[in-house]
């Protein structure tokens, strides 16, 4: 492909970005500055600032790695399934991001809260009960239920291409399930999960409502400090440097994965 | 298929092409509310007021506090907003960074009904419209015989004899400051203490909550026992709801009131809305609808909404001015301390 | 048996909530609890005969499909020429366009307001219309890349050999390989703006008001079950939706790139 067809191609996005987001994005960086750089000099230097930031990576990361786990095999069903199959399993996958978040809240404290479901069922069965609520559990377990789509249909995307006759081909050959897996789903199915992976990660970094609402006074994360600012102290400056902050180390990490990625396919 | 696009890409200029127009054609008084009965409130009392007096139908947007302040920051003197309701840190700011206009009797002829208190810290940049407290909630079941009185109350929950069932509000929630501040002048003024008392509560709290919604679901799902709120919901829902109960212990609250103001560069006709907001009628229309007390000297509240109504004396208003210069300090040492 | 036992926990874990929300939009309660005191109608009613519900969710919807198209338009030829393995500064440019996932919705809300009132763009429709496709762009952008990094280029040189000119090959070719990608792309991006609340809180206006900025503003004064009611109801319409497209055109065939058809 010649490079003025890529400019071409690539232009309109860009151009739009420029002026939607760049434009804004200049704006908010102008606003973190305005009284030089002393935000940015009491976030790094502050250990109070550092540990947010990386139990905001921590909780992103295992998020991300969770709904991986758990979505991988779904996408594998959904791609194959047909028919009514389909739209059942693509209802169940997308019913949890059109229940608003606070009534979603509510019916996860029904069924992890101490008098809740979970509880009964294992008092019922003798068994000591669990404090579930309001911790960084509840609030894995609850973004893992609302961004799985994300995950799932990025994978399921890149598996609908692939041809059953190749991998009935395989088994004939006397491929084992394991070896056709590494060896035909795996690869095909590479680009999709990177992609579930950056959007979930993405998410995860910025979404504190769930944060507020599933979690306590020890869970807090960059995203929830940014909220404070505007919402309590009014300090629009610390707000936007935090936030600056918070894009900085995710274009850090959308980078390496662009490298990786290239590195690593041939 | 290229016609198939080309249909699509019509059908998607005139989704586009069709809101905007309709947004061009809007030539209005704007107002804010918040949602649900207070937009009933606005409509059939405030709005009603309104359309006698001028003939027109206000645009009633609702939106809240914080999102009204950037607004109308974005926009200084062309305020896409008319008349705002805000909160009370935000009006004193909005005030302090010269978006409002002053009221005066002149401009709103009820003014001269409603007491200098709820207008003096804002130096009339603002007027209360309507205020609450923040009171004591309790699952009469569980605890029978609630302390009276807010100092035991915290010791109480200190020592465990609730166990992990109590919520309090975080400092970190809107009005979580007011409540800091109202805390403080039960200890002699002294934040040291209050923010102990914080810590200490911390093991046998449940959570502090940070939304409102999360605090009544906890309440509700039978989670915890104990919860501090705000009193107009409190009794709404201790109505509906024998098992719970809620009462002013001593000495009384903070007030936490909502704020009218009238942006500068709002047209003339918007100080009509906020004579109407503080006509008596509208004012006794609205306090019974909302269930929370209102300004106008001239109303004689019926007994029943009498009787769940936080009188004046049960409360105290905030020092705003020592509030706004202390809530980042407070902020950071919530963040780092309590946890 | 494995896949049986996968399937009956992923569904359990994903409708369990649900479930919850489902039943207490029942209530006869004034207030959400669980199990409800009673069940009746009155909730579903009230928020389905409320103008101040019914029209923001027409314009969740109208907004949804404006910005899927928009960043459609955008992403996919974009997504193309990323995917090329000549392209230079590949790895940057797609950082760049993935930029606004990585922006806090609550900064990049406010910056907006304040960059589009210089423009005149304040609050209206306009104003999030630009927002929301700035925010959805990423999501097609990302789907369609990682569907197209794995289709065959010799298919397209080889209808580029047989003297198709590039936009019939693209129209004929490209695209329907990248089919799942774009369906994919375009539920994320209709989801997201539908769901979205930062920027909408602070540039909608009394007429272009979306659903989740209704129902944000409803719950931070009244807590009652219509916005149990209002999930539910948006559930029903997606279902609706699901099922209108499996009979008329058949889920599968519309996440199918051409390749199995």
């Amino acid at each position: 492909m010649r490079r003025w067809t890529a400019a071409l191609l690539i232009g309109p996005a860009v151009l739009f970005l420029v002026g939607g987001f760049v434009g804004p994005l200049t704006l908010a960086l102008g606003e973190s500055l305005r009284g030089g750089i002393g935000p940015y000099v009491r976030i790094f230097g502050d250990s109070y600032y550092l540990e947010v930031i990386a139990a905001t990576l921590a909780l992103s990361g295992t998020v991300t790695l969770a709904a991986l786990a758990v979505g991988y095999p779904y996408a594998l069903i959904l791609a194959r399934a047909q028919g009514w199959a389909k739209t059942v399993l693509l209802f169940l996958l997308v019913a949890p991001l059109l229940v608003n978040v606070v009534v979603r809240s509510f019916g996860w404290m029904v069924i992890f809260g101490r008098s809740g479901l979970v509880n009964a069922a294992l008092d019922l069965v003798g068994l000591p009960k669990l404090d579930l609520l309001n911790s960084w559990t509840a609030i894995g377990i609850a973004l893992v239920h609302v961004l799985l789509p994300f995950m799932v249909l990025s994978i399921a995307a890149t598996l609908e291409d692939l041809d059953p006759a190749l991998e009935e081909a395989a088994a004939t050959l006397g491929a084992r399930p394991l070896r056709r897996f590494i060896h035909i789903v795996a690869p095909l199915s590479l680009h999709g999960a990177v992609t579930g992976a950056i959007l979930v990660f993405a998410l995860c970094m910025g979404s504190f409502v769930t944060v507020m609402m599933m979690g306590d006074n020890r869970t807090m994360v960059l995203p929830l400090l940014v909220y404070q600012q505007l919402s309590v102290a009014g300090d629009g400056v610390f707000a936007a440097a935090l936030g600056m902050v918070l894009l900085a180390t995710v274009l850090a990490v959308f980078w390496l994965q662009a490298r990786a990625v290239r590195t690593l396919t041939p | 298929m290229r016609d198939s696009i080309r249909r699509l890409a019509a059908a998607s200029v005139l989704l586009i092409a069709l809101p905007v127009a309709g947004a061009l054609a809007q030539d209005k008084i704007v107002v804010t509310s918040s949602g649900g009965v207070w937009l009933d409130s606005a409509k059939n009392n405030f709005a009603t007021c309104f359309k006698e007096r001028t003939g027109k139908d206000p645009e009633i947007l609702v939106s809240a506090s914080n999102e009204i302040m950037q607004r109308l920051r974005a926009s200084p003197g062309n305020p896409p907003i008319h008349v705002a309701v805000l909160s009370e840190i935000d009006a004193i700011r909005a005030g302090q960074e010269g978006l409002l206009d002053k009221l005066t009797v002149e401009k709103v002829p009820n003014l001269k009904d409603v007491p200098e208190v709820f207008r003096k810290q804002w130096n009339d940049f603002a007027t209360i419209q309507n205020f609450g407290a923040m009171i004591v909630m309790v699952n009469g079941e569980k605890v029978p015989n609630p302390p009276q009185d807010w100092k035991t109350l915290i010791d109480e929950v200190i020592a465990g004899k609730y166990g992990k069932r109590v919520s309090f509000p975080s400092l970190t929630m809107p009005w979580g400051p007011m409540f800091t501040w109202f805390l403080t002048t039960l200890y002699d003024g002294s934040e040291d203490v209050v923010f102990q008392k914080y810590k200490a509560m911390l093991p046998n709290m449940a959570k502090y909550w940070v939304s409102p919604v999360d605090a009544l679901n906890m309440f509700a799902a039978k989670e915890i026992d104990i919860l501090v709120y705000w009193d107009g919901r409190a009794y709404a829902f201790a109505e509906e709801n024998k098992w719970a109960k809620a009462y002013i212990p001593a000495p009384g609250a903070f007030q936490s009131a909502a704020m009218l103001a009238k942006p500068k560069g709002a047209p003339e006709l918007a100080w009509q809305y906020v004579d109407c907001v503080l006509s008596p009628k509208a004012q006794l229309g609205h306090s019974h609808t909302v269930k929370y007390p209102i300004v106008n000297s001239k109303v004689e509240y019926p007994a029943d909404l009498k009787a769940i109504l936080t009188p004046l004396e049960k409360v105290r208003q905030p020092d705003f001015a020592r509030i706004i210069e202390r809530v980042p300090n407070w902020l950071d040492r919530w963040n780092r301390e309590i946890r | 048996m494995i896949r049986r036992l996968y399937m009956t926990l992923a569904g359990a874990f994903l409708l369990a909530p649900l479930i919850v929300v489902g039943v207490v939009a029942f209530t006869s309660a004034s207030f959400v609890s669980f199990p409800p005191p009673g069940y009746s109608l009155r909730w579903l009613t009230r928020v389905l005969a409320d103008p101040s519900f019914m029209r923001p969710l027409a314009n969740s919807i109208l907004l949804g499909l404006a910005a899927a198209c928009a960043a459609a338009i955008l992403a996919v030829p974009a997504a193309l020429a990323l995917a090329r393995r000549q392209m230079r500064h590949a790895a940057e440019i797609e950082s760049f366009l993935l930029s606004p996932l990585s922006l806090p919705a609550l900064i990049l809300s406010i910056a907006l307001l304040f960059y589009l009132s210089r423009l005149g763009l304040g609050s209206g429709f306009a104003g999030l219309f630009v927002g929301h496709t700035v925010v959805v762009l990423p999501y097609m952008l990302r789907t369609v890349l990682a569907v197209a990094r794995g289709v065959d280029p010799a298919l397209e040189e080889a209808a580029h050999t047989l003297g198709a000119d590039p936009w019939r090959s693209f129209i004929h070719v490209t695209l329907p390989t990248l089919r799942p990608g774009i369906v994919a792309g375009a539920l994320f991006a209709f989801l997201v703006s539908f769901d979205e609340v930062a920027v909408a809180l602070l540039m909608s206006s009394v007429g272009s008001m979306t659903l989740p900025v209704a129902i944000l503003n409803h719950v931070a004064h009244n807590y009652d079950p219509a916005i149990a009611a209002i999930s539910l109801i948006k559930i029903v319409l997606v279902i609706a939706v699901l099922l209108a497209l499996e009979l008329f055109f058949g889920l599968d065939r519309l996440m199918l790139s051409r390749a199995r058809r």
